[in-house]
C-alpha cells in the first residue's frame, strides 16, 4: 500500500509508515492545537507538479491571512501556491441549504479528485459540512464522498475543532480510516502538546500520547519511546570495564555489555566522575560513546574529564557525542528522540544519562518513568550498547532511596560518604549485579589530583547501612 | 463610472474589492467562482473590467480567463488578476496582476487605465 509522508519522520513512525493513499483521515483538536499547520505540512510535503494538493477552507481563515501565517514555516513554498498547492474556499458552495449545499461541495471535491488527481485533499474545517446535511444522513454522505475520492488515491483529510468526546459520537469518526487527535494541555504553567492516533486502518500504529512541537520546521513529533523499542536484542557476553583496576576486579572485569546500571549516591560523591570514567574507558578502546547531561554543558564535561586525567581535546563527534539538554521544560520524548537519533547515526557502545532526577521531574504526574527508563536502556541494548544512569540521593548516606525503580536496572552501585575515625571518606557498594558474581563489601575510593582512585576493600566496618561506619573490635 | 465584475471565492475578499471599486464610483457585480462568473458575464449588461482571483473551486482563474479570451464577445474585457499565488500571473493572460493583500488605490489606478485604454 502506498504511503504518504506527513513531512515529519516522527509522525510517520507513529502512523506506522505514513498516511495510506486513498484513506479518509480526520485531524481533530481544539483551536490552537496545530491542526491547520499539520494539514498544510502534509500538503506541501506531497504536492508535486503531477499530483498537487488541494486545500479547501470553509469558515476558518482568509487565504491571504493564511499565507502570512504560513510564511515563517520552512515547509511553506510560496511558489508552490496556485501551482502545486491550491487554496480554495468552499464555504460559498456549501452555503446553508440542505442537502444541495453538501452536494455542491461534494461535486467540487470529486471534480478536483478526478481532474487534477491530487495526492492530498483537505477540508478545513469539516465541521461546516454538518450544517448542510441532516445528522442522520451525515455518515452516509461522508462515506459516499470518501469512497469516491478514494478512487483517485488521494488522501482526504477532514480538519475540525472536535472535542475528545466527539471522536466517539460524531458519525464521520466511524467512517474515517484514520483519526489523529491533537491536544494542547496545560500542566501548571507549562503547555504540553501531544497527539494520539486513535485509529488507522491497515497500519501498525504507535499507541498512546506522543509529544510534539511546532517550530519553524513545522510539526515535529517525538514518538513515545516505549512504543519504539526494537524487539531484536543482540546477545552479548563481554564486559564493559571502567578502566579503574580495583573496581573492575570486584565486578568481574566490568559491567556485562547491554546492561543498564544505576550509580546512586549523594551530591558530590563522584557519580558523574565515575560515569565519565566509564566513557573514558570506552574511548580508550576506540568505542563510540554518548554522554547525555542535563546540568553540565559539553565544555564542563570535557573539563571534568581533563581534570581527572583524560584528555578528550582531540576527540570529535565521530567518537564522543556529548549532548547537553537543558532541564527547563524537559520533555521525556524529546530526550528519547535525541538518544534514538544519536544511536541511529552510528554504533554507540556506551551511553551515560546524567541524571535520572531530571527525567523524574519531567515525568511528573505520570506513571510512565519506569517503562520509559526501561525503554531508554532497551534502545541502547538493542544497538549493542551499555547504559549508565546516575541518580542523586537527598541524604548523605543513611539509606539508599531507589523509589521503587531498582527492578529496571541490571546493576545498582551505591556511592557513599563514610565517616571513619572522624574522617570523611568515599566508598562504593554493589547493591545489585544481576547474573554476576561480585564483592559485597565496601570498596574505598578517593578523588584527588590523579582523578578517581579505587583502593582496597574496607575491612572490619559495621553499620554500613547507617550513616557512620564503625570499626569492629579487633581480635586481641 | 464603470461596471466591474469581481470574482473571488472568499466573501471577505469580495467585500474588500467591492469597497475599493465602489468608493471610486464604480458599479460592482460579484461572483464566487469562475463558473458563477461565466454565468454572470452571460446574463449581465456589458462589463468594463473583471477583477478575479486565481485559486477558486469549480472553474479557477486561469480557466476563466482562457474561456473569456476565447469568446470574441468577451475577449476584449480588461482583466486584473488579484491573487495570493505569486506565479499565477505567468499562467494567465490577465492584463494586470495584484498580489493579496492589495493596495486599493493602486488597484483603482490600474483599473482606470485599463478601462480608459479600452474606450
Amino acid at each position: 500500500m502506498e504511503r504518504l509522508s506527513t513531512g515529519d519522520a516522527g509522525l510517520d513512525q507513529v502512523l506506522g509508515g505514513g498516511l495510506p493513499a486513498g484513506a479518509l483521515i480526520i485531524v481533530a483538536g481544539p483551536p490552537g492545537s496545530g491542526k491547520t499547520i499539520l494539514a498544510q505540512q502534509i500538503c506541501f510535503a506531497n504536492a508535486t507538479a503531477e499530483r498537487k494538493a488541494v486545500y479547501y477552507t470553509t469558515w476558518s481563515e482568509p487565504h491571504d491571512k493564511m499565507m502570512r501565517h504560513l510564511e515563517p514555516f520552512e515547509f511553506f513554498d510560496l511558489d508552490a501556491v496556485g501551482d502545486r498547492v491550491d487554496f480554495l474556499h468552499l464555504a460559498e458552495l456549501v452555503g446553508s441549504d440542505q442537502p444541495a449545499g453538501f452536494e455542491r461541495a461534494a461535486d467540487e471535491i470529486l471534480r478536483q479528485s478526478m481532474a487534477a488527481k491530487p495526492a492530498v485533499i483537505v477540508i478545513d474545517s469539516s465541521k461546516a459540512l454538518h450544517d448542510v446535511v441532516e445528522p442522520d444522513e451525515f455518515r452516509r454522505a461522508i462515506y459516499d464522498l470518501a469512497g469516491k475520492v478514494a478512487y483517485s488515491d488521494a488522501v482526504l483529510i477532514l480538519v475540525g475543532e472536535y472535542e475528545a468526546s466527539e471522536t466517539r459520537s460524531q458519525p464521520e469518526f466511524a467512517v474515517a480510516d484514520g483519526i489523529v487527535q491533537l491536544e494542547n494541555e496545560a500542566r501548571g504553567p507549562i503547555d504540553r502538546r501531544w497527539l494520539r492516533v486513535l485509529k488507522l486502518r491497515g497500519a501498525e500504529i504507535a499507541s498512546g500520547q506522543h509529544s510534539f512541537r511546532i517550530g519553524s520546521g513545522g510539526f515535529e513529533v517525538f514518538p513515545r519511546l516505549e512504543t519504539m523499542v526494537p524487539r531484536q536484542v543482540p546477545t552479548q557476553t563481554t564486559r564493559a570495564s571502567f578502566g579503574l583496576k580495583s573496581l573492575d576486579e570486584v565486578i568481574g572485569g566490568g559491567i556485562p555489555r547491554g546492561d543498564s546500571t544505576l550509580l546512586i549516591g549523594p551530591s558530590g560523591v563522584g557519580k558523574t566522575l565515575l560515569a565519565v570514567a566509564f566513557v573514558a574507558a570506552g574511548l580508550e578502546r576506540g568505542e563510540r560513546c554518548l554522554h547525555i547531561s542535563f546540568q553540565e554543558t559539553e565544555d564542563q564535561i570535557r573539563e571534568k574529564a581533563a581534570t581527572a586525567g583524560w584528555d578528550w581535546s582531540g576527540i570529535g563527534e565521530e567518537q564522543l557525542i556529548v549532548r547537553h539538554i537543558p532541564p527547563v521544560e524537559l520533555d521525556l520524548d524529546e530526550v528519547g528522540a535525541v538518544v534514538r537519533r544519536e544511536l541511529a547515526s552510528g554504533e554507540v557502545k556506551r551511553v551515560v544519562v546524567d541524571s535520572l532526577a531530571e527525567l523524574e521531574f519531567a515525568a511528573r504526574d505520570t506513571a510512565r518513568l519506569p517503562a520509559y527508563i526501561w525503554a531508554l536502556g532497551g534502545f541502547v541494548r538493542a544497538g549493542g550498547g551499555t547504559t549508565i544512569f546516575t541518580n542523586e540521593m537527598a541524604a548523605l548516606g543513611t539509606s539508599v532511596e531507589l523509589g521503587g525503580l531498582s527492578f529496571i536496572f541490571n546493576n545498582v552501585f551505591f556511592l557513599r560518604y563514610v565517616e571513619v575515625e572522624s574522617e570523611l571518606r568515599r566508598g562504593l557498594s554493589i547493591l545489585k549485579m544481576r547474573q554476576s558474581e561480585h564483592d559485597n563489601g565496601l570498596i574505598e575510593f578517593a578523588i584527588d589530583d590523579d582523578g578517581m582512585v579505587f583502593g582496597d576493600r574496607v575491612e572490619g566496618l559495621t553499620g554500613m547501612l547507617g550513616w557512620s561506619a564503625l570499626r569492629g573490635e579487633e581480635d586481641s | 463610472m464603470a461596471r466591474i465584475l469581481i470574482v473571488d471565492d472568499e466573501s471577505s475578499m469580495r467585500f474588500l474589492l467591492r469597497m475599493a471599486f465602489e468608493l471610486a464610483g464604480h458599479e460592482v457585480l460579484e461572483a464566487s467562482d469562475g463558473q458563477a462568473a461565466l454565468e454572470r458575464v452571460e446574463s449581465s449588461p456589458p462589463l468594463d473590467l473583471i477583477a478575479t482571483d486565481f485559486m477558486m473551486p469549480r472553474v479557477n482563474g486561469a480557466e476563466l480567463i482562457a474561456r473569456l479570451r476565447r469568446d470574441p464577445a468577451t475577449a476584449g474585457i480588461p482583466i486584473i488578476l488579484v491573487s495570493a499565488s505569486p506565479g499565477s500571473e505567468r499562467r494567465t493572460s490577465a492584463d494586470a496582476f495584484f498580489h493579496k493583500p492589495f493596495d486599493p488605490d493602486a488597484l483603482n489606478r490600474c483599473a482606470t487605465t485599463l478601462i480608459d485604454e479600452r474606450r
